[in-house]
């Protein structure tokens, strides 16, 4: 079936459209060029780039503009060495060959794009389009307003074959920037943006910054490293943790697969900015290691995240069954992954019973990855009419009265990027039993916690039961928690913007 | 039943005594074997006279973890990974004894024959799982397998493999043994490839030994278990960190296994990096290891050795006829078609020479690999081209050492290499070797030259260096001369810095 002529004439306008975008820099031309047929562009542009040392940043402009997809590093080299070696025609036609298979795969032949240089673009398609509240999201709505406030941002998502990126929807934009304005179940989904009436302009960014305040779908990482390797532009990360390389043995199987292809994005950007010290030595780690392979690795920094408490001051509010039924409450928040821990707080937990305290032990947090022994230990311990409750979903103004009806919250983490449950608790002026390393211990450096080891379950167990029999203990910690100063999103936005975006911008 | 008499029959005495016979008896062995383990130096292990099961109840009380994984262990026939043994130690805590007792009972298969079970107290044990399967041997095969040899031939080791199902070490087949050692098989052919049951090893305050790289799942989560929870000191080679470090080439599934094999790392007592360049990969690797609260083992580089054999006239005479074309100069490139080994560079490299008038024939030594038709696809339009270049595989070692000889010089512009073997080997052979400016492709050249560097991210600095060395006579007799100089290191000097590292290091 050939396609009908309508189309032809649209892929065609299209093609055209891209090609006289980018030969704006390519051809170094002043002259309006817009007029041109696209094949005379195509052949301007060859026989510009083409000759005995091509340069590959200007192949990967060029393809981006062919395909309307951006392009993967061996694509962008093996399309130079083609230049390298063929006269105009032939590397034309190549050229135009190898960019409809890769059209068919990832392109969008059918969308005009901008070429946008020396902008700060920030990558936020994961957020943009989530309905969950948790970590990587909540820094992303809490920072990218304050950057949108004071600076001059564009804030982009991948289209949805992955193959380039396009403005935001409207909808798309309050779910990043107005996230508490957003009515329930109106986050927008990808069949959604197929009805909007006029689809976002895609874009090329060329010379710009390329902020990743997210972990980037894996099905763009090729794109990204590509991006951040050959062309002009220059990518900077927010780095949360290196857990799935780090801790693998308490993660899914899959998962080391797809965050070494968000590593290679790493190795060819600038700077890394980690969320606290431990998360920094993850990042900085990998950095060094790279020396091995002749590359420099990125500039890795510090940038503490933000402390606030979570939630409206909502005074009376309801608190969720489970949460404060009279007895002492011990708080454990975060989903339920095997590396939170939650075992051993169960365990010890069982210990204290058996002594005869009495308490409830409450977790909140959504369901992880295989929590089989989890489900296993709590039916068993709730069959022996322990005061053990599981509360799957919180809102966070639940959230933060079950924190200030808690005698202390436990986060005993194997591995923690910063531990935000912690010092969501401080902030509410609760007591917490966290773990004597990384993020965690410096979270606790000022006040309100007490240190254990969480590979120790005796540890564990002598701190809850100090916690819970120890009142004059509980005071003085509580005492500490009221006592520390919280960091607010907007010095953290600020300070995040000036370590990694201005001194891209000042080079 | 009489050793039973006097005794008071308890759920777990009653459970031994229902299961099949030949279960019950080796429960009943390997519940002695486990309290003589635990008792070795405390009082005498109580005798035939006393009930085994009273004693291992009795010694659990201050084993600890490291003790109920020993009991999971011996008495499962299969060691423990790490959430099994947490769970049978709290269980133990909660319950006492009996319930990680009954823990070690869960895990016996009734359906299968138990096989011998013996504890390697205090024993080196050197695991060579992959080396003792493999039928052609790879970089790291050829090291696990040099250096076997040359500690049990210094030393007192115990060669291990694990069983099919990767639950437990074992013993060596007679087979295996003999494979390893470079020995002849027996007369009559392999005699006990038939499956002879081999006695299962429980390691316990030993000494073990990784030459291979062991990254399968169900190996590394129960030797992360061994090393996390008992006080047997592990110490393994360290290779590369590529499917970190450059995972990107890595083909599917490996970064997880690998990872698997990291995981279980933090725990190592030693790792023996193969160059300087993969020492600062795992020295960066364990400063990761700040978000998890580990220190990690200590790090020391060891580099290879890069012994090549002397070949034959008849070698390099069948070799000259199979590989070169009359007296045409033959660069070789050896190396697997994988993308990190940048094999699409040297053609291009190739080929801008040959448009030049450059005459000389391009000679690939190395099988196909993940995704490797990218390179294949471009062999083939230049060999359509009539350009002389062909890719050889299935190469025997008498081949590969007659074609070092025969080429002007091999190019190696790897992306990124543990150590680079074709580069020792090539100058070994006093053949002068192209190849990346950086890591221990440096590291090789630099000790005792022969190599020109180039950056291999730039094909035009491949294609030059190619250039000079066809073309520039002083700097190619400089190069040969700097090869032929070169002392190549041999396997027992680095099978003996090994195991000053690993064995007689004065830390332990």
């Amino acid at each position: 079936m050939s396609p009908s002529p309508a189309l032809s004439a649209a892929v065609v306008s299209a093609f055209a459209q891209r090609m006289n975008a980018v030969s704006a820099v390519l051809l170094d031309t002043t002259t309006e060029t817009s007029d041109h047929e696209a094949g005379d562009v195509l052949d301007l542009l060859v026989a510009s780039i083409r000759g005995a040392v091509v340069d590959r940043g200007s192949v990967w402009l060029l393809l981006a503009a062919l395909t309307g997809a951006l392009p993967t590093s061996s694509e962008v080299l093996e399309a130079a060495r083609v230049l390298e070696l063929e006269d105009t025609v032939t590397s034309a036609i190549w050229l135009l060959e190898r960019a409809r298979e890769v059209s068919l795969d990832r392109g969008n032949p059918l969308s005009e794009m901008d070429l946008v240089t020396g902008a700060v673009v920030v990558d936020v398609s994961q957020t943009a389009r989530s309905d969950r509240h948790t970590g990587i999201q909540r820094v992303v709505r809490q920072t990218l307003p304050f950057w949108e406030a004071s600076q001059e941002i564009l804030l982009a998502v991948w289209t949805s074959n992955g193959g380039t990126l396009r403005r935001l929807t409207e909808a798309e934009e309050q779910a990043v920037l107005r996230w508490h304005d957003c009515p329930e179940e109106s986050v927008p989904d990808a069949a959604a943006q197929h009805r909007t009436s006029t689809p976002p302009r895609l874009f090329i960014p060329w010379d710009s910054v390329i902020a990743l305040p997210e972990v980037p779908a894996a099905d763009t990482c090729p794109q990204l490293a590509s991006l951040a390797e050959l062309s002009t532009n220059r990518v900077v990360v927010i780095g949360y943790d290196a857990i799935p390389i780090v801790s693998a043995d308490l993660r899914p199987r899959n998962e080391p697969d797809l965050f070494v292809k968000y590593l290679n994005v790493i190795k060819h950007s600038s700077r890394v900015a980690g969320i606290s010290f431990a998360a920094t030595e993850e990042f900085r780690g990998f950095s060094e290691s790279l020396r091995s392979q002749g590359i420099e690795g990125p500039r890795v920094m510090d940038v503490f995240l933000a402390h606030q408490e979570v939630g409206q001051d909502a005074g009376h509010g309801t608190v969720p069954g489970g949460v404060g039924d009279g007895q002492p409450l011990v708080l454990c928040v975060g989903s339920q992954e095997v590396h939170k821990n939650h075992l051993a707080v169960m365990h010890a937990a069982e210990r204290l019973w058996r002594e005869g305290l009495d308490f409830q032990l409450t977790f909140v947090g959504r369901y992880g990855w295989d929590m089989s022994a989890f489900d296993e230990q709590v039916s068993r311990l709730q069959t022996a009419g322990r005061s053990l409750a599981v509360i799957r979903g919180m809102g966070d103004d639940e959230l933060r009265r079950a924190y200030q009806r808690a005698r202390f919250a436990i986060f005993p983490s194997l591995h923690e990027g910063y531990g935000l449950p912690v010092a969501e608790a401080l902030a509410a002026g609760t007591p917490v039993i966290t773990s004597n390393f990384g993020s965690m211990q410096e979270i606790a450096r000022d006040g309100g916690c007490l240190l254990v080891d969480p590979r120790d379950d005796e540890d564990i167990v002598g701190a809850m039961r100090s916690l819970l029999t120890d009142d004059p203990l509980v005071a003085g910690l509580r005492d500490q928690a009221r006592g520390r100063t919280s960091r607010t999103w907007e010095t953290y936005a600020a300070e995040l913007w000036d370590a990694l975006v201005a001194p891209e911008l000042a080079s | 039943m009489t050793q039973l008499d006097g005794l008071v029959l308890t759920p777990l005495r009653e459970r031994i005594l229902g299961m099949p016979q030949v279960h019950g008896q080796a429960v009943q062995e390997r519940l002695e074997l486990v309290a003589g383990t635990l008792g070795s130096g405390d009082s005498p292990a109580g005798g035939s006279a006393t009930d085994p099961l009273t004693t291992v109840l009795d010694r659990l009380v201050d084993a600890g973890q490291a003790g109920v994984w020993l009991l999971l262990a011996v008495v499962g026939g299969c060691l423990p990974d790490a959430s099994a043994t947490e769970a049978a130690a709290r269980a133990a805590v909660l319950d006492g004894p009996e319930a990680a007792v009954a823990a070690a009972l869960d895990l016996i298969d009734l359906t299968a024959r138990p096989a011998a079970v013996r504890v390697g107290v205090g024993e080196t044990l050197v695991d060579l799982h992959n080396t003792v399967q493999a039928h052609i041997f790879t970089g790291i095969q050829r090291v696990a397998r040099e250096s076997a040899r040359n500690w049990a031939a210094a030393h007192h080791v115990t060669l291990i493999a694990w069983t099919d199902d990767l639950s437990c070490p074992r013993e060596l087949r007679e087979t295996e043994l003999r494979s390893i050692m470079g020995l002849p098989q027996g007369p009559d052919g392999p005699s006990d490839g038939t499956d002879r049951a081999h006695r299962l090893i429980v390691p316990w305050n030993a000494t073990y030994l990784i030459p291979e790289l062991a990254a399968e799942r169900p190996r590394t989560s129960r030797q992360l278990a061994m090393a996390r929870y008992t006080s047997t000191t592990v110490g393994v080679i360290g290779f590369d960190t590529v499917p970190l470090t450059s995972g990107e080439t890595s083909i599917e599934g490996m970064p997880g296994e690998f990872a698997g094999y990291l995981a279980a790392a933090r725990h190592y007592d030693r790792i023996a990096t193969i160059s300087e360049a993969a020492a600062v990969e795992y020295r960066g690797w364990r400063t990761m290891l700040a978000g998890a609260g580990m220190s990690g083992p200590d790090i020391q580089s060891i580099p290879l050795a890069a012994e090549v054999s002397e070949p034959l006239a008849s070698d390099l005479a069948s070799a000259r006829s199979r590989l070169m074309i009359g007296d045409l100069p033959m660069v070789l490139c050896v190396g697997t078609h994988e993308p990190r080994k940048n094999h699409l560079s040297v053609l291009h490299a190739a080929e801008l020479l040959w448009r030049e008038g450059q005459q000389f024939s391009l000679t690939f030594i190395g099988g196909h690999a993940w995704s490797s038709e990218a390179f294949m696809s471009r062999l083939h339009e230049l060999q359509g081209n009539d350009r002389p270049v062909e890719t050889v595989s299935g190469v025997d070692d008498a081949m590969l050492s007659a074609a070092y000889r025969l080429a002007r010089f091999t190019v190696f512009p790897s992306f990124n290499e543990g150590f680079g073997l074709p580069v020792a080997e090539s100058l070994a052979s006093g053949t002068p070797v192209i190849t990346s400016g950086y890591g221990s492709m440096r590291e090789i050249a630099e000790a005792g030259g022969g190599a020109l560097l180039v950056n291999p991210r730039d094909d035009h600095d491949l294609a030059a260096g190619m250039h000079k060395l066809l073309n520039d006579d002083a700097t190619y007799t400089r190069l040969c001369r700097e090869a032929a100089a070169r002392r190549p290191r041999r396997w027992d000097e680095y099978a003996a810095d090994l195991w000053d590292f690993f064995v007689e290091d004065p830390k332990r």
